[in-house]
């Protein structure tokens, strides 16, 4: 798969949950740190063991989650890998696997920590979008 | 049928409505204007009537007649409203002015001397119950934005019914005599009918629900009517003006009536009056009505609008007074009514728009109708006074006209800022107010625990308890904090420090020396800056840490020192702050507080500091930019300037200027409003909010101001007139894209426009019109339109007022403030991509290619040498989707 280029980066980037807040103009920003990468069938992505060090969009491919050694499940293209990682970087209980050639947008913790420096606004729409979900999970709880 | 649709569009065009309300506006205007034409039919009729059977002296005795009966008549018609429909109720007046005008008619063979009275007693009650019913359709027929468009309108069609029935009356009296107009004016009344039952038919108009009081008021009466207009100084202020209009009515009209009675009688009498009203007074009316009301309404608002009539009579009695004759009492006449139906009716109407709908429609009729009549009634007890006094009456009504006016003008006035007030809160009813809570620690067994907590030392527990027990006037709080003493927690040191050096404390100086040896922690800067000040050897103390090795030690020595006078020498030498700038982190900050102590290389030398990647450096660069004050502004507009510098440099560069609270900023950054590109606008944007927040003294200039307003109207209209073009186009992820992108900076450009019209008005108020507009109901939209359109200049709102008015479409409203052409996707993917800032160009670039727009081609290569990489991957991409032509080119 050839480089993407920003606008491609920037529609792939929409299906990010954490990243849904976000105008455009604001996403062309974080696509801007994002890193195109390849990885080869069974190229290992995360592990438990591993700190988290970044968050992945698949743009073509798939990747598979594994639990101890039990699949979990496969993501796909437009689907994200470990976006907690621009967060936090406590490692997820779980593997992520290349199952074939994939292409990968890689957004790195340190890069994204250093963009949110300069651009308060994002790091506003991160939180509104961060306590729309812990809203819900309550009135989930609540309703459950 | 082209040919229709066409003349209907150029109507709405050119008479400033909406297509959808053209038909009840039509319906409205003809309802009014039949009204109309029949009450100036039995206007002249009843009068001359009168005047023929009496002499003048018993005019102010009818005026007083008209009062009585028309105070019960009012009483009772507003019972009807009350537990009527709103249609019910015109369906009863209609039926019964009909019936009764044919009753007078016969009645009128018998020549009886009170009928005569009676006669006009009717006539001006016809006029007050049908019209104010009109009127009052027409409140619940349009909201209040739509009425500020339609109501200028609307008071032409009743003016111009006016001029037909007192054309009619003149033309045809010679003919039939002046008795038999009687039915004639029952004829149209019925006309007039039949267009309220059509407009009930239109579209969008339900008077079901609508009467002049709620269900729960349906025991209304006079005290319920006095204690509403009692608690809404609103209704006062409109219950003072209307006195004041109908006190001058009726002197106007007496003098008027007095010098007609002196020239004719009989059928001349009527076709006089009917003349005068006809052909002078409304053609006069109707041209003030249709090319300056709405002039004047836009221009000057609602204040203006009640000014024009107490002006234009005033100076026609001080003609009066000079020069009486039937000319002079003509004219001051032509002026009273043709300004009553056309400013001063409009004004008032408006006047009471921002009032809650159930207050209005409770009130309106009653106010209108019961006011009137006590007002005419103090009119007609002046004029008897006067000849009571043996005043010379004509000359002393027209010098009592004249002080009345003066006292209208000054009502009308006051009106104006009871209007903007009534709006605004409105406007702010939505917001949360937040009440302090007060704590009763005088209470002494409440002192005595917060003692005990205090004396614990440690935790916010024990500094709470300080900072309360700080509040207790006459407590002994220095002993308290001598036996807390060095043992207490830092934080709770740092507190004692800080207020010992407030109060001049000297029983801590011991235990701040100590602290002075200690690790840096937090309670050494407070420690520093009390002993530095109040400790014997001080300013030595501080000397000594500015060579000590933690930075922490030497920053809060500096920082102590800035209390004390320059010659104390409390600072770094200047090579030593230089060459800290260019060290370690930890060296940079404190270079950068060092800074403030010499200002000429500061102001180099900080700007550079504040962009340093460190954050703890730029936040003490700023803190010391802070303090330099306006002679750190050059440095920093320079930085603002500077468009080949990264983005993040010159967006800090504008928040920094937000910061530091002069004028020189603010007129820096307002100097800088036509910055193209939009992040940095929005940085100049904030940094102005927050200043504006922080010091409301600045002072901002009206130009910059109207200069960015017209641009982001432009700008705004410039994006949903290319959304428009896009929502048509069968585009997929990157055409959606675009529109994302710029329905997100239609959001930030009106923002951004709220933002800059909060640093002229009060940014609380706009702030909350803002809040309105982004609710963006209907009558929310309409009340801060209707706000703003009160409170902004006339050069600003003729650019804001078009944006949040959602009848009109972009198109038109680009169209007409800018020359904005609608041209279609392609036309508007081009200027995107030739004019737009980066992300815009390529968002633009890939839906060209999306939508397969080749003839963009050539727009797409030339951007690929403008733009950066990412541009020309995006058009390397486009022009391979567009086709392989393109490509070989670039």
């Amino acid at each position: 798969m050839q480089d993407l280029n920003i606008v491609e980066r920037v529609i792939a980037l929409e299906n990010v949950e954490l990243l849904r807040g976000l105008s455009p103009d604001q996403l062309a920003r974080v696509a801007a740190i994002a890193r195109q990468e390849h990885a080869p069938p069974g190229k290992v992505l995360l592990t438990p063991e591993g700190p988290l060090e970044a968050m992945y969009v698949i743009m073509d491919g798939s990747v598979e989650l594994l639990q101890d050694g039990v699949p979990l499940e496969v993501a796909r293209q437009n689907e994200v890998v470990g976006s907690w990682a621009l967060l936090d970087n406590a490692p997820l209980p779980v593997t992520a696997r290349a199952v074939e050639d994939t292409t990968l947008l890689r957004i790195a913790r340190d890069d994204f920590y250093e963009l949110l420096s300069d651009n308060t606004e994002i790091v506003s729409a991160i939180f509104s979008t961060l306590v729309r979900r812990f809203r819900a999970l309550l009135e989930q709880g609540s309703g459950s | 049928m082209r040919n229709s649709a066409g003349s209907k569009d150029w109507l709405v065009r050119r008479l400033g409505l909406r297509r959808d309300e053209l038909g009840r506006t039509a319906l409205m205007f003809l309802y009014l204007l039949f009204v109309l034409l029949a009450y100036y039919i039995l206007k002249p009729v009843s009068r001359a009537l009168f005047l023929t059977r009496f002499d003048a002296s018993q005019l102010p005795f009818l005026y007083l007649a008209m009062a009585a009966s028309g105070g019960v008549l009012a009483y009772h018609y507003v019972r009807i409203a009350v537990r009527w429909s709103l249609s019910a109720a015109v369906n009863a007046a209609t039926a019964l002015i009909v019936v009764t005008l044919l009753a007078i008619w016969q009645l009128l063979r018998l020549d009886q001397a009170w009928l005569y009275y009676v006669f006009n007693i009717w006539v001006s009650l016809f006029s007050l119950v049908l019209v104010s019913q009109g009127w009052l359709v027409a409140g619940h027929v349009f909201d209040p934005r739509a009425a500020k468009r339609v109501y200028s309108l609307l008071a032409a069609g009743a003016v111009l019914g006016a001029a037909i029935g007192g054309s009619f009356t003149a033309l045809v009296v010679r003919l039939v005599g002046t008795a038999n107009l009687v039915p004639a004016s029952a004829f149209f009344v019925l006309l007039a009918y039949s267009c309220f039952r059509l407009l009930l038919r239109q579209p969008g108009v339900s008077l079901g629900e609508a009467r002049a009081a709620g269900e729960e008021r349906a025991e209304f009466t006079i005290a319920d009517v006095s204690r509403d207009v009692s608690s809404h100084r609103h209704l006062q202020v409109i219950i003072a003006l209307l006195m004041a209009t109908y006190v001058v009515d009726t002197l106007v009209e007496y003098q008027f009536s007095y010098m007609a009675r002196e020239s004719y009688r009989g059928d001349s009498l009527t076709a006089f009056l009917g003349g005068f009203y006809g052909l002078y007074l409304n053609l006069t009316t109707f041209i003030l009505q249709v090319f300056l009301t709405s002039l004047v309404v836009s221009r000057f608002g609602v204040g203006g609008t009640l000014l024009v009539m107490p002006a234009g009579i005033g100076a026609a009695m001080a003609a009066m007074v000079v020069t009486p004759g039937i000319w002079a009492a003509g004219i001051a006449r032509l002026i009273e009514a043709s300004t009553r139906y056309s400013f001063n009716r409009t004004g008032m109407e408006l006047l009471y728009m921002p009032l809650p709908a159930d207050l209005r429609d409770r009130t309106k009729a009653f106010v209108d109708i019961f006011v009137d009549r006590v007002a005419r009634g103090a009119g007609a007890l002046l004029i008897l006074g006067l000849a009571a006094l043996g005043a010379p009456s004509l000359r002393a009504v027209s010098l009592l006209t004249l002080v009345a006016c003066g006292v209208w003008a000054a009502l009308a006035v006051y009106a104006r800022r009871q209007y903007v007030d009534t709006v605004r809160r409105r406007l702010a009813a939505r917001r949360l107010d937040l009440e302090s809570m007060r704590i009763p620690y005088q209470d002494a067994a409440l002192t005595r625990r917060l003692e005990e907590l205090a004396l614990q030392g440690e935790g916010r527990q024990s500094l709470y308890a300080l900072r309360l027990l700080n509040e207790i006037p006459g407590f002994p709080l220095e002993a308290l904090a001598v036996r807390l003493g060095g043992d207490a927690a830092p934080p709770v040191r740092a507190w004692l420090y800080e207020t010992a050096l407030q109060r001049g404390w000297r029983s801590l100086l011991k235990e701040a020396r100590r602290e002075l040896d200690l690790p840096a922690g937090l309670a050494l800067m407070p420690a520093a800056a009390y002993y530095g000040v109040l400790g014997a050897d001080g300013p030595a103390a501080l000397r000594r840490l500015l060579d000590h090795g933690d930075p922490a030690v030497v920053e809060a020595a500096l920082r102590a020192g800035e209390q004390l006078p320059p010659e104390a020498g409390i600072r770094l030498p200047p090579g030593r702050i230089a060459a800290l700038a260019s060290s370690e982190p930890a060296m940079r900050r404190l270079a950068a507080f060092a800074y403030r102590a010499e200002p000429g290389a500061a102001v180099t030398a900080l700007p550079a500091l504040a962009m340093d990647p460190h954050p703890a450096v730029r936040r003490a660069a700023a803190e010391s930019l802070q303090a330099l004050g306006a002679k750190a502004v050059p440095a920093l507009a320079a930085c603002l300037d500077d468009r080949e510098a990264p983005l993040v440099r010159r967006r800090r560069a504008a928040r920094l200027l937000g910061s530091i609270p002069a004028q020189e900023a603010s007129d820096a950054l307002l100097a800088r409003l036509d910055e193209p590109d939009l992040e940095v606008l929005a940085a100049i944007l904030r940094a102005l909010e927050k200043q504006r927040g922080g010091a409301p003294g600045l002072q901002y200039a009206h130009e910059p101001v109207r200069r960015q307003v017209s641009r982001a109207a432009r700008m705004y209209l410039e994006i949903r007139v290319a959304l428009k073009c896009l929502k048509g186009a069968q585009g997929a992820a990157a055409t959606r894209l675009l529109v994302r992108t710029l329905e997100s900076r239609l959001d930030r450009v009106i923002q951004g426009l709220f933002t800059i019209l909060g640093l002229r008005y009060p940014p609380h108020d706009i702030h909350a019109a803002w809040r309105a507009v982004r609710r963006g109901t209907p009558a929310e939209m309409a009340n801060a339109a209707e706000f703003l359109d009160n409170i902004l200049d006339h050069d600003l709102k003729r650019f804001v007022l078009p944006l949040l008015d959602e009848d009109r479409p972009p198109d038109q409203v680009g169209r007409d403030l800018f020359g904005l052409e609608l041209l279609g996707a392609a036309a508007a993917l081009r200027v995107m991509i030739e004019e737009g800032d980066p992300w815009l160009a390529v968002c633009a670039m890939a839906a060209a290619a999306e939508l397969g727009f080749r003839e963009l081609t050539p727009a797409i290569r030339a951007a690929t040498e403008r733009g950066g990489e990412q541009a020309a991957r995006v058009a390397t991409a486009s022009l391979r989707r567009l086709g392989t032509e393109g490509l070989e080119q670039v």
